[in-house]
């Protein structure tokens, strides 16, 4: 057929008779049900591979991350031994670096999250169920202005205002993001709010607060995690440039932009071309990870 | 078995049609036969699921990216439709083949002018130029008695109303003048008194073009005002088919029998009879019991008979083209029931009393011509000056299409907003101005509602359980967490299902089970007072009757008052002790219920009445139509609301001057500038054919 | 519709003012820096006292930042151009005109005669990877999303994700490895200075397709999305039923709505490449309005960060206004509100 567009859903493929599951039984039926998509499965290997070398960095590494080794100055990858991702220009071993940097990665992301989501869904929670001049205030206003200043240069005022350090990167990363998340929990709370069963807490004279935190939110939760995945990624990606700007985390320690920005005049330098070269991957890979998981979360959640 | 020399249009032989999921194949219908005859009018009956819009989605070969005909074929003017290419397909569709669509505003374009869409018809299937296109359509949509048709045709969707846009949808099948018109559910999502006109112009333009129809609906009512032949699907399967006089009379299958003894007819009410529900559920299109599908529902079924093979359609004798799908079609004698239950009689004891009631939302006019003028704030009269009681046990019924203010009334009681003027006493207390914030405890326990739509009706989020104790919990009717689960499972018992329900989602039940839950829900907190906002009308018809089965025995039990708000007048005439018809925020008739459905009307419930399809070939209705649209509750006119449109309009008293509430006698009012002796001398609507012969 | 446009413009008026505040208060919220900055490192704290009290860096924000307003609308002069201060500062258009920005201590040149060179540059840069993105990611977005799951919708889907996962660095980082190192086509580095050996198109290169790369797919599976669900609506299955030609279908059904809701999206994406480009203008030595903020930033020098900022929110709303006119004008269920 030619005109093969999506029509009437199939007759209810899933039975009254569909056993209930509840706590992690739910959560590992949803992992089973990611299987099914090879390309989820990727990003979920991806992001696990990094959380495991963040969490053993210290076990899996021989070299501190910022000890030098004079005795092996810039070594490509796979030639000395203890240095198998070689070491940089001044001897420090890159695959101690790039683990340590997964490290500071992995959690500074997801702190950053956390908060931007606290903050995130207050407001919109707030101005999705009360409407009207709160609705107006938080989003029409805070959030607009925030969202009409471009990111970059917010980031970089705060961070170059403030100096560059982990909280001051949450903070950067909540400010700009959080209005974000407001948007789309405004949303989600005013397709739900209209719902009879919002009614019905209503009439029986549940608290605004027990509405909105028992019979909104975990309505919301599908979405939310989607988005919270995707905003992983880009937040890593953020951290990656404020690094790469020379904003992120204070030196020596390592962070993937930064290792990338130190070593990038080395590009296009025959036989060194490797330092900026894998943190790039390192970080790309990461953020893949986290897309691609968020696209399989995405599919899985919209089919049932 | 037909004469040689009929000239069908459509012959469907045999199909079988699938969808391929990721469970595998879903046998959505797995052997239909049709056959339509040049000119017929044929109507094709069956509730959610059974197979009838496939069945139409079929015969347009468009059955999406996963669905597909398994076998079997379909001819189209004696032509093999599996053997056309593409491009014939394309020729058929729109021109010889048209539909007719159960939402109109999704149906059209939002973003194309009516004009641009109604005249491509045209411009692809006769490549005639835009002017001459423009002419026809215009004539078209005169033919579809659209008013100002020019003007229509610069509209965009969004612009006209819900009627007026099925206009535009039929105008739009019927332009290439097709053989074949298919319409699914076609008036299902319009109000009565607009589906009633719909159907008007459908049954005309039948006349006028000759077409041949198969009108696909759940409403056996519909089916009688507008088809020749009528065939019963259920499950996948076509069960019955005949004529209207021979399904509709000489009823042989036992499916079919159970449809109409589910139904309110009008004239009946609940201590006449009461309605038997059929028991169960449509098994799933991929769990079909072998030999009859309908087998485990069916109150005649015999093991060893009815479950072994596969049972053909068979040839009822004497009928002409009657035939049914079932073995014991000779034996079974059906009688219908006429089982009474016992039902709440109520007191004199007054619950509620609504007196001059007004709820108005203020409008902020922010457009520049309101600045200048200086007249910014406008009033959208909800509900105005509405006057009613109700009695502890008894059940009053609101009835009115959509934007009458019925579900701003709801939420004026329950405390979700707040009255402009007058006062709502209940249980002697003035509420009408307590938000539900303020209202203490027993106030908010006394007084809870049970809503339309299944699907909203619970949280997704938790459990069956979770939903009924939380309300045991809140009103304190038990405090510790075993006393809780004990009366959970004794409230379950009430709505009849199994205390392992307690642990279900939402999601793994069906809509009646959805609609139960929440009746269960409702009456949890032994409330004196519940308002049922069209609890069975997004229901099945063989599920809608158990759900007013329990509503009627809860409300015995528990001798609580119902406010039953419908739009459906058949299920308000078996259910109700007293009606109130509202019109654009007033109440035009307020009686008990048989006085309403008799003369003397109030115009607009005659017209409503008129407007009622009846499942009956023999019952004749009064013709009354309503032209025009609702005007806006926003400053809405002075005088009689009903003035613009209403069929007995006297003049201009009826604009300027507001009519009295006329009393008729024994609680009966009608605010009408007619006086009463003039009403009562009108006919009643219904009479059997019989006596109008 | 001309009341519309009349609030979205006081809107506009009040965040720029709302975020100029803010950034003026972030950056002068210790004005002493601002006269060590001025003098540099060897300069002598009586020097600088002088310069704090000729200035009038005591006075309170308010009145520091009402000076600032009124120095910017060429209320008043600026008092960094004052010949007793010795500073050496000139400015070729006066020292009170409309649209004085002040003194860039960075550049050492008065803001004007940087900001609106290094703006022109990005613009270039950006228009150009504009030009590319949008019908590239209309295209592909609407052909993927026209038949869901097709062959050609999950690897545009997958080369999507890909894409916009690798930050600007690291594509960057890929690139010069692939470009100039190995094949050695395209040149390192794109100051626009000197065109020897490598001409102007050839430095342009490897910018505009980091921008591109980034953004391409992102704008493309906003577009594929809103395409998909377009697809499943009634209207088109009316189309198709109608007996329209496929073509007849996209083009005239689908594509209309499928449009509205990535609109915004594209339009969004002229503010994000202007000031977005910081990594790539970074990455390139490209001298364009990203960079020039960044160094600002890290120098301090304050002068020039406010004015970026204003210039660059100014992009954003007034994009923002044109993006709902827009949307008001194909959108024709919000057409007369």
């Amino acid at each position: 057929m030619t005109d093969a567009t999506s029509q009437a859903p199939p007759p209810a493929a899933t039975s009254a008779e569909q056993p209930d599951r509840v706590g992690w039984a739910k959560f590992f039926y949803s992992v089973g049900l990611l299987r099914e998509s090879p390309a989820a499965m990727i990003g979920v290997g991806l992001v696990l591979f990094w959380v495991l070398v963040a969490v053993f960095a210290d076990v899996i590494t021989v070299w501190g991350p910022n000890e030098h080794d004079y005795s092996a100055i810039s070594v490509p990858p796979f030639t000395v031994d203890g240095h198998w991702l070689g070491t940089d220009i001044s001897g420090r071993d890159i695959w101690s670096r790039l683990a340590h940097g997964a490290r500071a990665t992995l959690t500074v992301a997801p702190a950053a999250i956390f908060v931007c989501y606290l903050v995130g869904i207050t407001m919109g929670m707030l101005a999705g169920y009360y409407g009207g001049w709160v609705d107006s205030l938080l989003i029409s206003r805070i959030s607009d202005i925030i969202l009409s200043f471009p990111l970059i240069i917010l980031f970089i005022i705060i961070i170059t205002v403030f100096g560059a350090s982990a909280l001051n990167i949450i903070v950067a990363v909540t400010l700009a993001s959080s209005p974000g998340i407001g948007r789309i929990v405004r949303g989600l709370t005013l397709d739900l709010r209209n719902l009879e069963y919002v009614s019905a807490a209503q009439i029986r004279g549940e608290k605004s607060l027990y509405i909105m935190a028992v019979e909104l939110l975990p309505n919301a939760r599908g979405p939310l995690i989607v988005d919270a995945c995707l905003r992983m990624g880009y937040t890593v990606i953020t951290i990656g440039i404020l690094g790469f700007l020379g904003l992120g985390l204070p030196p020596p320690d390592p962070d993937w932009g930064g290792m990338v920005s130190e070593s990038r005049t080395m590009a296009t330098v025959p036989g060194m071309a490797y330092m900026p070269i894998i943190p790039s991957i390192a970080v790309s890979s990461l953020v893949i990870g986290f897309n691609l998981l968020a696209d399989g979360l995405r599919e899985i959640s919209t089919r049932d | 078995m037909a004469a040689t020399g009929d000239d069908y249009v459509l012959e469907i032989e045999n199909i079988g049609i699938s969808y391929f999921t990721r469970v595998g194949e879903i046998p959505a219908v797995p052997d239909f036969s049709l056959r339509l005859k040049r000119g017929e009018s044929y109507g094709l009956v069956g509730e959610s699921g059974c197979g009838k819009t496939t069945v139409a989605m079929a015969i347009m070969n468009y059955l999406g990216g996963n669905g597909g005909i398994v076998r079997g074929r379909i001819r189209f003017e004696g032509r093999d439709m599996a053997g056309m290419s593409p491009e014939e397909l394309r020729n058929i569709r729109g021109s010889k083949i048209s539909m007719v669509y159960q939402e109109p505003m999704s149906a059209l374009n939002p973003s194309l002018t009516i004009g641009t869409q109604i005249k491509e018809v045209l411009v692809v299937h006769e490549g005639v130029s835009d002017g001459e296109a423009r002419d026809r359509s215009i004539e078209m949509l005169r033919d579809v008695n659209m008013p100002d048709p020019e003007k229509v045709m610069t509209r965009y969707p969004h612009q006209i109303s819900g009627g007026q846009q099925q206009r535009v949808v039929i105008a739009m099948a019927m332009l290439s003048n097709p053989s074949l018109l298919l319409l699914d559910e076609p008036t299902t999502a319009l109000d009565v008194t607009v589906e009633a006109t719909v159907i008007d112009l459908i049954v005309q333009l039948r006349e006028k073009f000759n077409t041949t129809l198969l009108y696909i609906s759940h409403n056996l009512g519909l089916i009688v005002k507008v088809c020749d032949r009528v065939g019963v699907m259920y499950s996948g399967s076509m069960v019955e088919e005949g004529t209207i006089r021979e399904v509709f009379k000489e009823t042989r299958h036992p499916y079919t029998f159970g449809l109409f003894d589910c139904i309110p007819t009008l004239g009946v009410d609940k201590h006449a009879r009461t309605l038997q529900p059929i028991p169960g559920q449509v098994s799933l299109p991929h769990e079909r019991p072998p030999g009859c599908s309908f087998g485990p529902r069916c109150g005649y079924f015999r093991s060893g008979t009815c479950d072994t093979g596969d049972i053909a359609l068979e040839a009822v004798e004497g009928g002409s083209s009657h035939q049914a799908r079932c073995l014991r079609i000779d034996e079974i004698e059906h009688v219908p029931s006429t089982a009474v239950s016992e039902v709440a009689g109520g007191g004199a004891d007054t619950v509620l009393d609504i007196a001059g009631m007004s709820k108005f939302y203020e409008i902020a006019d922010v457009s520049l011509a309101s600045i200048f003028s200086g007249q910014s704030r406008h009033y959208v009269k909800a509900n105005e000056k509405l006057n009613f009681n109700a009695q502890r046990g008894r059940t009053v019924a609101i009835v009115g299409e959509s934007g009458c203010g019925k579900s701003t009334f709801a939420k004026v009681l329950t405390g979700l907003e707040t009255i402009t003027d007058g006062e709502i006493r209940f249980e002697g207390r003035d509420i009408g101005a307590i938000p539900v914030q303020k209202r203490d405890q027993d106030l908010i326990r006394a007084l809870q509602m049970v809503f339309q739509n299944p699907d909203g009706t619970l949280n997704p989020s938790h459990s069956v359980g979770h939903c009924i104790g939380r309300v045991i919990r809140k009103f304190g009717i038990e405090k510790d967490a075993r006393g809780i689960r004990e009366r959970v499972g004794d409230m379950l018992d009430v709505v009849r299902l199994p205390r392992a329900f307690t642990t279900r989602k939402p999601r793994q039940l069906s809509g009646g089970q959805k609609q139960r839950i929440a009746v269960a829900r409702a009456f949890a907190g032994n409330p004196s007072m519940v308002i049922a906002d069209e609890p069975v009308s997004a229901l099945d018809v063989s599920v809608q009757a158990a759900v007013i089965n329990l509503l009627n025995d809860v409300q015995k039990r528990y001798n609580t008052t119902l406010l039953f708000i419908s739009h459906d007048l058949s299920v308000v005439r078996f259910i109700s002790d007293e009606v109130v018809v509202m019109y654009l925020g007033q109440i035009m008739e307020a009686g008990s219920s048989e006085k309403i459905f008799m003369p003397p009307y109030h115009p607009y419930t005659e017209a409503l009445l008129s407007a009622v399809p009846i499942p009956d070939p023999d019952i004749v209705q009064k013709r009354i139509r309503l032209e025009g649209e609702m005007p806006s509750a926003l400053d809405p006119p002075t005088g009689c609301r009903f003035a613009s449109r209403c069929p007995r309009y006297l003049g201009r008293i009826c604009e300027e001057e507001e009519p009295p509430d006329q009393d008729v006698g024994g609680g009966h009012a009608i605010k009408c500038h007619i006086p009463i002796g003039e009403l009562s001398k009108v006919e009643p609507i219904f009479n059997t054919r019989d006596n109008a012969a | 519709m001309a009341l519309f446009i009349a609030k979205r413009l006081l809107m506009m008026i009040a965040t720029m003012f709302v975020t100029s505040v803010l950034v003026f208060s972030l950056l002068e919220f210790t004005p002493g820096n601002v006269a060590s900055k001025t003098l540099g490192p060897y300069a002598t704290a009586a020097q600088k006292e002088i310069l704090y009290k000729k200035l009038q860096l005591d006075d309170s924000l308010v009145v520091r930042y009402v000076r600032w307003v009124s120095v910017l609308s060429g209320i008043s002069r600026d008092p960094v151009y004052d010949p007793d201060l010795k500073l050496g500062y000139k400015d070729p258009r006066g020292d009170q005109y409309f649209g004085n920005f002040g003194w860039s201590l960075k550049y050492r040149l008065p803001v004007n005669d940087v900001m609106w060179r290094r703006l022109g540059n990005t613009m270039i840069l950006a228009g150009i990877a504009f030009a590319i993105i949008v019908p590239l990611s209309l295209v592909f977005g609407i052909l993927s999303g026209m038949r869901e799951g097709s062959a050609l919708d999950r690897s545009l889907s997958y080369t999507g994700i890909t894409l916009t996962s690798i930050p600007e660095f690291a594509s960057a980082t890929f690139l010069l490895v692939i470009f100039v190192l190995m094949l050695g086509w395209l040149p390192g580095t794109s100051h626009m200075q000197s065109f020897e050996p490598w001409s102007w198109a050839s430095q342009m290169v490897l910018p505009v397709l980091v921008l591109v790369l980034y953004d391409f797919g992102y704008v493309a599976r906003m577009v594929r999305g809103s395409m998909v669900e377009v697809m499943t609506r009634p209207y088109i299955r009316t189309a198709i039923l109608k007996g329209l030609p496929y073509r007849q279908v996209i083009l005239k059904h689908a594509l209309r709505n499928a449009l509205i809701a990535p609109f915004t999206v594209i339009l969004l994406q002229i503010p994000f490449l202007i000031t977005g480009v910081v990594v790539t203008e970074t990455v390139f030595s490209y001298p364009g309005f990203g960079k020039m903020l960044l160094e600002a930033a890290l120098f301090g020098d304050t002068a020039m960060i406010e004015a970026a900022t204003l210039i660059a929110v100014f992009i954003a709303v007034m994009t923002q206004l044109i993006g709902d006119v827009g949307y008001m004008y194909i959108n024709p269920r919000i057409r007369f509100i």
